[in-house]
């Protein structure tokens, strides 16, 4: 069920009247309702993956209760690498096994060895790098004792199956979110108002910047080979922003349905084109995978201590794991690398934290200094989307050099001259709206405050209709294939 | 959580009131949604020859140089009907005309893609329709978000402003040139495709039992679709009474017609100057 789509539209209004009117008595079955319409919403893509969240709920609940009890350190570590290996066994399986498959047929060719092996016709369950990283923090954390395991079943499965979160995160660590399924929510207007804002930004990132923004970024990488340099460089610029918008309307979606339901997410992003250098733009894009990546990878590989070539090593590691995170597809590898290329600097030269606090705070405009540093780091990521975009590496490549040529003054080939004019106009307003409101978790949690209700409303009835009247043609979420 | 649901009510409420203002909107200032209201509330018309199609026919034929007299053409071509829609436009004509057409004129420009296989109904036409149940996904400012951006291009534009709809063709005066080339190797026309679809023997049926010619055309397009056949006409045989004749205006007779610089308002379409041209020419062949 897209959170774009009609039938979300009746979902939402079931689900929430159900869990306030009939079910707001007890906490069982207040948890119970979140079970059964997170498993009707994954449901509503293929009911056969169900049994996918079902067995990974189960292996990692029974592990949780046996190390509650269990002191031996073997055996703690066997019960969590059976739990690693379960979880990872199956996005391993879904996500990369004709990935491996093909790489090693073409690395045996190397050496003259003709393997024949058939790949499989594998459909990618819907969010399945998602809900399995977060069931794998809940046993991590049990495993180092910083949480205790829960013996509520139901509390469980609504934590691993959470419908606004379960398919393109965020990914929530089980030590903020499963302990709220442990107390009986109670309904807090502002929280829930609070909610509906963050929906109706999240929906207007979504259908209005980056569907739109889509149909021109789809048009030109798909045709790159058509296209003159300074079309090439639009077409990079329209997926910056699609998949900006794509991913953080989805987070910002899914964080204001939680909020509908009395739950509390974590920020998933925070204006992260706004950063002036890479280690900032890291610790504002994609926030709940970048953490988890830290806490349970680079921090264990022993992080920024130790040598200069351990710090290169875990530098390196956590990127390209990042990178292959998304997709089986050496491209994603790449972009993870040239990131990883962009951050070293910054950390073999210990300013990878100057820049924690949001740019040019309690000032309307930036300087000029940091303007150009904004500058320099939004070029560099949006030169890094190219691999992320692009079919495979000979398709960047080729995007490349096509960008880097003398046709980059040409004038751009546009098809459509009026429907680009106006995703160029909604960009800049969109982009305002965003350095306004920078300062807050989305920008509509204080845009307004000081306006009548009745303009305040009208406001979002009209963003509502606007977002509904200039929305692009539907498209998936692009996370969904991750 | 009472305040919250009568807020939430409020809203819904005034997004309500948004799409009954929005469907005012477009019904009064839209071209599309205008001429379809006009086309329903058309007084037991009496025309001889019909023209359907979609953005193409409708920009490119002049009802009123199509025959002798003026008023005895009407275009109900639509901006993005498909073949369907068409179907169900003559249906629907047929049932109030006092006096049956003498001839139809569809119009097809078959060198866009999937123009046969589109069977979906125009939603303008389907959200008229008198038998048609209504749904959530019909409201207003879902249905037809696309006219809201034709509604800026009359903001900003004057050219579309000062556009008007004459017999039900849409004529703007705007010239946006073509710059296309003609390909090297040319297509043809898809004579299976003409042959297989199924809406235009519907149509042939329709008019057979209604004793009315059917005439097939090839709409002009820019430089780069046109056909490297020559304009017929040929025959087409829906198991009809008479054989339906398919003219060709895409193939190279039709550049000595057109004038690339100042016929065209974009996207193949023709302007005013273009549609007077192309229906003058056309009238030679299709007219008795």
């Amino acid at each position: 069920m897209l959170f774009n789509s009609i039938d979300f539209a009746i979902f939402l209004p079931i689900v929430f009247a159900l869990y306030w009117l009939l079910a707001n008595k007890h906490l069982k079955l207040q948890n119970a309702l979140i079970v059964a319409a997170s498993y009707l919403f994954y449901g509503w893509w293929d009911w056969r993956f169900l049994s996918l969240i079902l067995f990974s709920t189960i292996v990692d609940f029974t592990i949780g209760q046996k190390l509650r009890n269990e002191e031996n350190q073997l055996t703690r570590k066997a019960l969590l690498w059976t739990s690693i290996l379960v979880n990872l066994g199956f996005l391993g399986f879904f996500k990369y096994y004709n990935f491996f498959l093909e790489n090693f047929i073409t690395a045996f060719s190397f050496f003259g060895t003709e393997l024949k092996a058939n790949s499989l016709n594998i459909i990618l369950p819907v969010g399945i790098s998602f809900y399995t990283f977060q069931t794998l923090s809940y046993t991590i954390d049990v495993f180092k004792k910083k949480l205790e395991p829960t013996k509520d079943f139901i509390a469980f499965s609504a934590f691993v199956s959470f419908f606004p979160q379960l398919v393109a995160g965020p990914i929530e660590r089980a030590t903020n979110l499963l302990p709220q399924f442990y107390k009986k929510r109670i309904f807090d207007y502002s929280k829930a108002v609070d909610g509906m804002r963050q929906i109706l930004w999240g929906l207007f990132k979504k259908m209005v910047i980056a569907d739109n923004c889509a149909e021109f970024a789809n048009q030109i990488f798909n045709n790159s080979t058509d296209m003159n340099g300074s079309t090439l460089l639009l077409g990079v610029l329209f997926f910056t922003f699609q998949i900006y918008g794509d991913f953080s309307g989805y987070s910002d979606i899914a964080i204001g349905t939680s909020r509908l339901f009395g739950f509390n997410l974590m920020q998933n992003f925070a204006f992260p084109y706004f950063s002036r250098d890479i280690a900032e733009f890291w610790r504002r894009w994609h926030i709940s995978l970048s953490t988890w990546f830290r806490d349970y990878l680079y921090i264990p590989l022993g992080g920024s201590r130790g040598s200069t070539r351990m710090k290169v090593r875990n530098t390196f590691i956590i990127f390209i794991v990042s990178g292959f995170w998304h997709g089986a597809n050496w491209t994603f590898i790449v972009w993870g690398a040239l990131n990883a290329i962009y951050f070293l600097p910054l950390l073999l030269t210990k300013k990878n934290r100057t820049n924690l606090d949001i740019v040019a705070k309690g000032n309307f405009l930036p300087s000029i200094k940091e303007f150009l540093k904004m500058l320099v780091t939004f070029s560099l990521t949006v030169f890094a989307w190219i691999f992320f975009r692009a079919n495979n590496i000979e398709h960047a490549l080729s995007y490349i050099s096509g960008i880097f040529s003398s046709s980059l003054f040409e004038a751009p080939i546009i098809s459509n001259n009026f429907s680009f004019m106006i995703v160029l106009l909604l960009l800049l307003v969109f982009i305002f709206i965003e350095w306004v409101g920078r300062d807050s978790k989305y920008p509509l949690e204080r845009l307004g405050f000081k306006w009548s209700p009745i303009i305040r409303w009208s406001f979002y009835s009209l963003l509502f209709t606007l977002t509904l009247l200039l929305g692009g043609s539907e498209q998936d979420f692009i996370y969904f294939q991750f | 959580m009472q305040k919250f649901i009568f807020k939430i009510g409020l809203f819904i409420l005034s997004f309500l009131l948004i799409n009954i203002f929005y469907l005012i909107i477009i019904q009064k200032f839209d071209w599309n949604f205008s001429k379809r209201i006009e086309a329903l509330n058309l007084k037991k018309p009496t025309y001889e020859n019909i023209i359907l199609g979609n953005s193409l026919a409708m920009d490119g034929i002049d009802s009123r140089l199509l025959s002798s007299d003026p008023n005895n053409t009407y275009n109900l071509a639509l901006g993005g009907a498909s073949l369907n829609t068409n179907y169900i436009q003559l249906f629907e004509y047929l049932e109030i005309a006092q006096t049956k057409p003498t001839r139809v004129v569809l119009g097809i420009g078959s060198y866009r893609e999937n123009i046969f296989e589109k069977n979906k109904i125009h939603p303008i036409v389907q959200f008229t329709k008198s038998d048609y149940t209504y749904k959530l996904t019909d409201l207003p400012v879902v249905k037809f978000k696309w006219l809201f951006i034709e509604l800026i291009k009359k903001i900003i534009s004057s050219e579309h402003r000062n556009a008007e709809i004459v017999q039900g063709q849409l004529r703007i005066t705007r010239t946006v040139a073509d710059k296309t080339k003609k390909k090297e190797i040319t297509g043809t026309i898809p004579f299976s495709e003409y042959r297989n679809s199924e809406y235009i023997k519907q149509m042939a049926q329709l008019c057979d039992q209604n004793n009315i010619e059917l005439i097939l055309i090839e709409m002009p397009g820019f430089r780069n679709t046109r056909n490297n056949q020559s304009i017929g006409p040929y025959e087409m045989d829906y198991h009809q009474s008479t054989k339906i004749k398919l003219y060709n205006f895409n193939g190279p007779d039709i550049d000595a017609v057109l004038d690339p610089n100042n016929d065209w308002l974009g996207g193949s379409h023709l302007n005013k100057k273009g549609a007077e041209k192309f229906t003058k020419y056309i009238k030679n062949y299709i007219m008795p």
